[in-house]
């Protein structure tokens, strides 16, 4: 798996999910499901993956971050339009990588302030791990909301792009 | 992605499936079997855990050339499970410290539980196991907030920064 590789798929999954829950609709979209998530609705769940792909994305090219952002976009046609720009970014700066740049100690702070420092590669992952997580709580929100989503885990994904699967 | 990257993924795999197996255990064995919701995947704690172990036993079989066609038998209990899970760590652990970079180029053929063939390299199939546990255990967090309280995280940046000496236990 390359950068370039996961990168697609992490783009694919979110596409995916996002793509099912805006078919609902605004409304079932900003509805508050539960407290047991980590985000009360659907839209600020999105949000928050787009955000922290945002927030990380700074830190690995080594500018200073603030809080989390996302947070207060209204609506998900909003949330689409700045996750199209960002989605773009991203998908430049992971494919100028060369594997020299994974091994490369990133130094940044979390949103509390406190200075960490990890190699690229393990970040690169991390954050798709991170999508994955909330990803999951969006599948169980859009169960309890409609119906079970299309599965969006990373073997599904290639079994699709190399044409052994239907989309 | 280098196997020295692989390698850690599946050490924070284990540690998170531990730090969140532990969690549940600690609830007793009539917490951990209840059924909580038809939302989830599996409905009780003790079911999702036993599938992150199963689906992990059977991509390890087929790495090494060999599809089953069964599921093993369910433990009786968490720790019971506890238990088998370390010997299948092990084996992870033997087939990953084997691993060359060519080996993540190499095609593996295997075949579902329900008998439907695929083709994919096993660079992917490496990475799709903790991919597979992160899906799971993010609904074992929401289990564990619904039946007692949110658990500590089990997030890979959480975990480097505990091996690394960066942040406290």
């Amino acid at each position: 798996m390359t950068p370039t590789e996961l990168y697609a798929y992490h783009r694919w999954a979110n596409r995916r999910l996002f793509d099912v829950a805006s078919a609902l609709g605004e409304e079932a979209c900003g509805r508050e499901i539960g407290t047991q998530f980590s985000l009360p609705s659907l839209r600020r769940m999105f949000a928050h993956v787009y955000g922290a792909d945002a927030l990380w994305l700074t830190r690995w090219r080594g500018q200073p971050t603030g809080a989390l952002p996302g947070g207060d976009i209204p609506t998900m046609a909003a949330l689409r339009q700045q996750w199209d720009a960002l989605v773009t970014e991203q998908q430049g700066w992971v494919e100028a990588l060369r594997p020299v740049d994974l091994g490369r100690e990133i130094h940044y702070k979390d949103t509390a302030g406190n200075p960490y420092h990890t190699p690229l590669g393990i970040l690169l992952t991390h954050v798709v791990a991170h999508g994955n997580h909330h990803r999951s709580e969006i599948a169980t929100m859009l169960t309890m909301v409609s119906t079970s989503p299309p599965d969006t885990g990373i073997v599904t994904w290639h079994r699709t792009v190399t044409g052994q699967l239907r989309p | 992605m280098s196997v020295a990257v692989i390698r850690t993924l599946y050490e924070h795999h284990w540690w998170a499936n531990r730090t969140l197996l532990d969690t549940a255990a600690r609830l007793g064995e009539a917490k951990a079997a209840q059924s909580i919701g038809t939302q989830f995947s599996e409905p009780s704690l003790k079911r999702m855990f036993f599938h992150i172990f199963g689906v992990d036993g059977l991509w390890l079989a087929r790495w090494q050339g060999v599809s089953p066609t069964s599921i093993p038998e369910e433990p009786a209990t968490v720790t019971d499970l506890g238990e088998r899970w370390i010997t299948l760590e092990r084996e992870q652990k033997t087939f990953l410290d084997g691993l060359r970079a060519a080996d993540l180029e190499r095609v593996i053929s295997y075949r579902l539980l329900s008998g439907k063939a695929y083709r994919q390299p096993l660079g992917l199939l490496v990475h799709h196991v903790p991919d597979h546990g992160t899906h799971h255990r993010s609904e074992i967090a929401t289990m564990l907030t619904m039946v007692s309280g949110s658990p500590p995280a089990t997030g890979l940046a959480r975990f480097i920064a505990i091996r690394s000496g960066q942040e406290q236990p």
